[in-house]
């Protein structure tokens, strides 16, 4: 019922956007009675209703423990992006709300879907609105196209893994044990796609970096939790991995997403542009949640009923990574677009002073998600990457040896992502939220309803983090929490059982606040009599051009790192700059090119006016036709 | 190879040119090599690297200085850099400024050697020899022997501790703590030696106008034996130096300053011998015998050093030839009003015009004015970390260059 609701409110957001801030109220309304049918959906599974398209081929909703969980998840970020674009939404025209409506839409689609008829319905209607949210910002024709072309890419693996499926089952439903191998390959590489995983992560950077904000956070937080929700739902048809010798799919899968997780990382330290950098550390989270997929399908596939435990925590740690992720990003996304919007800037350099000119409250939010992301205690992405390590360090009870080998390198890639990640941290925030003012002025913007949103997400951060182990309790992982010592159940985080690491972020957050009420005391006592003066520098004030830049920050790695980088060093007419690339991309321009080539020497031979040529041309394909179909 | 290290006007525009090891001034201007005319002739104190890059993304000033810890002086690097590479420097001397010509004018010869032996206080026997060869030559006042030995043996005596305090420096900057104490300790044991020998251990007060009077000859044997000891200490240290890769590998190719773009600046001294270029103006003094110019021709800043430590040995075996060597009468012929000698890094010269026993002008030409844009230039390329190798290895100096 909740779930009509819902899609109600949807479809009437989309029928009230020429009325904005109704339609994105609606929005936000809907993605309530969203939150509240996920979390039904969590513990009571429901089916909704079965339409009969064809014969044997039926659409279906409903709702099991996964979607409910991930749709929970995603809920949280449709509300505050809904409530967020009340205010933003109006420096962009009224379609916006109508894609923004339908986009959403489509994700609760895909949650909802009990077949892969409605499931790629669901796909298509969020590609294609987000394609066209893209567009609302100037000048972003090619970052929506490259976008659209690797979702429909999704979408063409998709369509050949539910064939698949059909071939199979004579139907496209979800049921259990209905995989096949093609079908997860194809389907694991559709959501993989989705995700930005290295190296199918290109078209994540142009579209985040270009996007609105909003739609930044939408594109990033919960289109790409639909790839993380696609690979659950796609492995839960094939509960019996181990019969599959699907051991492979685990072993790949933590390769790719320790790369992943160390590339987006490397590329996010050495982002000069706001929303960049946000972008690559959305590749390298989902390249960790990839790796903690990996984990666990490789103890499963093992099929060693020892190491169930092992497969269920690397199983919680990816749902934990993508709480994290959705959270933190979306609460990064809105809070960087708030101030880049009030001073009109897109370089991480020139948004200085967020915290005095734009708004404490968009300064705290990219604060608390910075600090999130690198990994600083008691937040919740404290707990999502303490949880992975624990999920790498676990890897010495696998058997094989290669299994071994792909999981200790990858430990070490995550290990030089977090520490990355860290970094690249804090040069968004150092410089953004508590770096110097420039002395700019903001523009008067309406905000409240962003800075709700703000403050929303910055409390679920602390929150999730804090009390992670009732999250754990939740999701249904209760043999994850425990007590010891002091610590009294269930405030207490475990990895394994018997225990193997041991965490309490409450505790670890009740500490820090005890520890931190004297020196704010003595802070508060003394604070008319401290005098405040500008920090030593050679014995002059600063001047504007002497501040240290965002660019500067990391010249270092991207000197010392020059062929990982591809850097370049160009002066030209007394100007320099220091030019990196995504050697990735290298490959897509090649391919673009040659397409491109390809395409223009068959313009000239075949579409070149000749009437002969076109009626050879038309025969030929007729004949190669008739060959194929005889 | 013509260097030229000043121009002024009387009248017409002079040019006061170094070639083969001796100072001359031209007249006629296409007698003189003039690439860095402009440079010389405006003596601006802000000194910047030729093409200067000092915008695009990323690109700030690193200022360094006038107050801070690593620059001895009162003076600012402007380092415009996009982070660690240095793509651009501007030296500041202005802070370091005094008008010193200007004062001059109108002292007497006493109180104008006094405050030329302030311009800079470690090469003040330089300042003081170049600057009361000019008046000498201008009053046509004859130096006795003697005084002309002492007055060389004080130069020597400088250039060592000068160097000793250069590779000091540097081994500070490598953070090589063992040669670094043993450097200071034979810095130290320098100047005590420099006390013994004049009175001062910046031999201060020590020369004077027609020459060096009262100077107690057993001193002399104290100098022998404390000079012995310091270079003998010096070269087992060395030895050292030479071996430790950790050491050489931060100096090697760093700040590298060839041989024809040293000419166009006007840069003398070490830094240009260690371009390859075999240019001293002790080459033509008599009172140096059979010297032997240590050249390298790396041009960085390794070959600074290595040029600065064999200088050492030689300094002291011309001190010991001087201590052993007779009083004998060398002709040496200045230009009216004109004095210059080899300086520690490089060419140190005055040009004096004199009315009334005053002086009634002065021109006063310094090594690291010079050097100061040679740094500018050199450093363009490197990387901070190499800053202070770079820069210590010019062994210049602020107060010099501003005067």
């Amino acid at each position: 019922m909740m779930a009509y609701i819902a899609l109600g409110l949807y479809f009437a957001g989309i029928v009230f956007a020429f009325k904005k801030e109704i339609s994105y109220t609606l929005s936000a309304i809907g993605s309530v009675f969203a939150l509240t049918e996920g979390i039904i959906g969590t513990f009571y599974p429901f089916t909704l209703g079965k339409v009969e398209i064809l014969p044997k081929v039926y659409m279906e909703l409903g709702m099991n423990h996964t979607s409910g969980v991930f749709m929970t998840i995603a809920a949280i970020s449709w509300i505050a992006i809904s409530i967020y674009s009340i205010d933003y939404g109006k420096f962009y025209p009224k379609d916006m709300a109508l894609w923004l409506n339908l986009s959403v839409f489509g994700m609760m689609i895909i949650f909802m879907a009990k077949d892969g008829l409605t499931f790629i319905t669901g796909w298509e209607m969020m590609t294609i609105s987000s394609y066209l949210l893209i567009l609302k910002h100037k000048g972003s024709f090619k970052e929506a196209f490259e976008f659209l072309a690797f979702g429909e890419l999704s979408t063409v693996s998709l369509i050949v893994a539910f064939a698949s499926l059909f071939l199979k089952n004579g139907n496209f439903s979800f049921a259990q044990n209905s995989g096949t191998v093609i079908f997860l390959i194809m389907s694991t590489f559709a959501f993989i796609v989705k995700m930005g995983i290295f190296p199918f992560h290109t078209w994540l950077i142009g579209a985040h970096a270009k996007a609105p904000s909003n739609v930044s956070a939408l594109l990033s937080a919960p289109l790409t939790l639909m790839g993380v929700y696609g690979i659950f739902m796609a492995l839960s048809l094939m509960p019996n991995l181990h019969l599959y010798n699907f051991e492979w799919w685990g072993i790949l899968a933590i390769a790719f997403g320790s790369t992943s997780a160390f590339w987006g990382a490397l590329h996010a330290v050495a982002a000069k542009q706001l929303k960049t950098l946000p972008a690559y550390s959305t590749i390298e989270n989902n390249g960790m949640i990839l790796a903690a997929i990996g984990i666990s399908i490789s103890v499963t596939s093992s099929g060693d009923p020892n190491l169930a435990i092992m497969s269920a925590f690397a199983s919680v740690t990816t749902i934990l990574i993508a709480i994290s992720h959705t959270l933190s990003k979306s609460l990064l996304f809105l809070s960087v677009g708030h101030a880049k919007e009030a001073l009109d800037e897109d370089n991480i350099d020139d948004l200085r002073g967020v915290w005095s000119a734009v708004g404490k409250i968009p300064a705290l939010g990219i604060l608390i998600s910075g600090l999130s992301f690198s990994a600083f205690p008691p937040l919740v992405g404290f707990v999502g990457e303490w949880m992975l390590l624990e999920s790498f360090f676990q890897s010495y009870k696998f058997s094989d040896t290669l299994a071994r080998l792909v999981t200790t390198f990858g430990s070490v890639f995550i290990a030089l992502a977090i520490g990355m990640a860290a970094f690249s941290m804090v040069k968004l925030v150092g410089y953004s939220a508590l770096g110097y003012d420039h002395g700019k002025k903001a523009r008067h913007i309406p905000s409240t309803m962003m800075r709700i949103s703000e403050l929303f997400l910055v409390i679920l951060v602390f929150g999730f983090g804090i009390f992670v182990t009732f999250v754990l309790r939740y999701l249904g992982y209760s043999q994850f929490t425990s007590g010891l010592l002091g610590v009294p159940s269930p405030f207490l985080m475990i990895s394994s059982v018997p225990i193997f690491g041991v965490v309490s972020p409450a505790f670890f957050a009740i500490v820090t606040a005890v520890l931190f009420i004297f020196p704010l005391a003595f802070y508060l006592k003394r604070r008319q009599k401290v005098r405040r003066v500008d920090s030593w520098n050679g014995g002059l004030p600063i001047e504007e051009g002497e501040y240290f830049s965002a660019p500067a920050y990391s010249a270092i790695l991207e000197i010392v790192l020059k062929k990982v980088y591809m850097t370049k060093e160009k002066i030209l007419e007394n100007k320099a700059n220091i030019d990196i690339v995504d050697f990735i991309s290298v490959f897509y321009d090649a391919l673009k090119y040659t397409v491109l080539k390809v395409e223009k020497v068959l313009s000239n031979v075949l579409m070149n006016g000749n009437v002969n040529a076109y009626v050879a041309y038309i025969f030929a394909v007729l004949v190669v036709i008739f060959l194929i179909v005889r | 190879m013509k260097i030229l290290l000043g121009t002024f006007h009387k009248d017409v525009d002079y040019y006061i040119v170094q070639e083969d090891g001796v100072i001359s001034i031209e007249i006629d201007p296409e007698n003189v090599y003039t690439p860095n005319y402009a440079f010389v002739k405006s003596r601006d104190l802000i000194i910047g690297s030729d093409d200067p890059v000092r915008t695009g993304e990323g690109v700030f000033d690193f200022r360094y200085g006038p107050v801070t810890s690593g620059v001895g002086e009162a003076g600012i690097y402007h380092l415009y850099t996009y982070g660690e590479r240095i793509l651009s420097v501007d030296v500041d001397l202005s802070y370091k400024h005094r008008n010193i010509s200007k004062r001059i004018i109108g002292l007497d010869f006493k109180s104008a050697l006094k405050m030329v032996e302030k311009v800079c206080g470690n090469f003040t026997f330089s300042h003081s020899l170049a600057f009361t060869r000019a008046v000498e030559s201008a009053n046509g006042i004859n130096v006795d022997s003697k005084s002309e030995k002492l007055r060389t043996t004080a130069l020597e005596l400088e250039r060592i501790y000068n160097h000793l305090y250069v590779i000091y420096q540097l081994a500070q900057a490598a953070a090589q703590k063992v040669l670094t104490s043993h450097m200071s300790y034979l810095f130290e044991e320098s100047l005590r030696m420099n006390k013994n020998f004049s009175g001062s251990r910046y031999l201060k007060g020590f020369n004077d106008i027609g020459g060096i009077k009262n100077f107690d000859e057993r001193r002399f044997e104290n100098l022998k034996s404390d000079l012995q000891r310091i270079t003998s200490e010096f070269g087992e240290l060395y030895k050292g130096v030479l071996e430790s890769g950790n050491f050489l590998d931060r100096l090697y190719s760093t700040a590298v300053l060839n041989s024809s773009e040293a000419i166009n600046i006007g840069i003398t001294g070490p830094t240009l011998r260690a371009t390859g270029i075999k240019e001293d103006l002790r080459l033509n003094d008599p009172k140096y015998k059979n010297l032997k110019i240590p050249t390298k021709n790396e041009g960085d800043s390794l070959a600074r050093m290595e040029v600065r430590a064999e200088e050492i040995f030689e300094s002291q075996r011309v001190i010991l030839d001087q201590i052993e060597s007779s009083d004998e009468n060398n002709e040496t012929g200045y230009e009216k009003g004109f004095g210059y000698c080899e300086s520690p890094s490089g060419t140190v010269a005055y040009r004096v015009d004199v009315k009334d026993s005053k002086i009634s002008d002065i021109y006063i030409v310094t090594p690291s004015f010079f050097a100061f844009k040679g740094i500018a230039n050199a450093l363009r390329g490197n990387i901070f970390t190499d800053f202070q190798f770079a820069v210590e290895s010019f062994g210049m100096n602020f107060a010099d260059g501003a005067l």
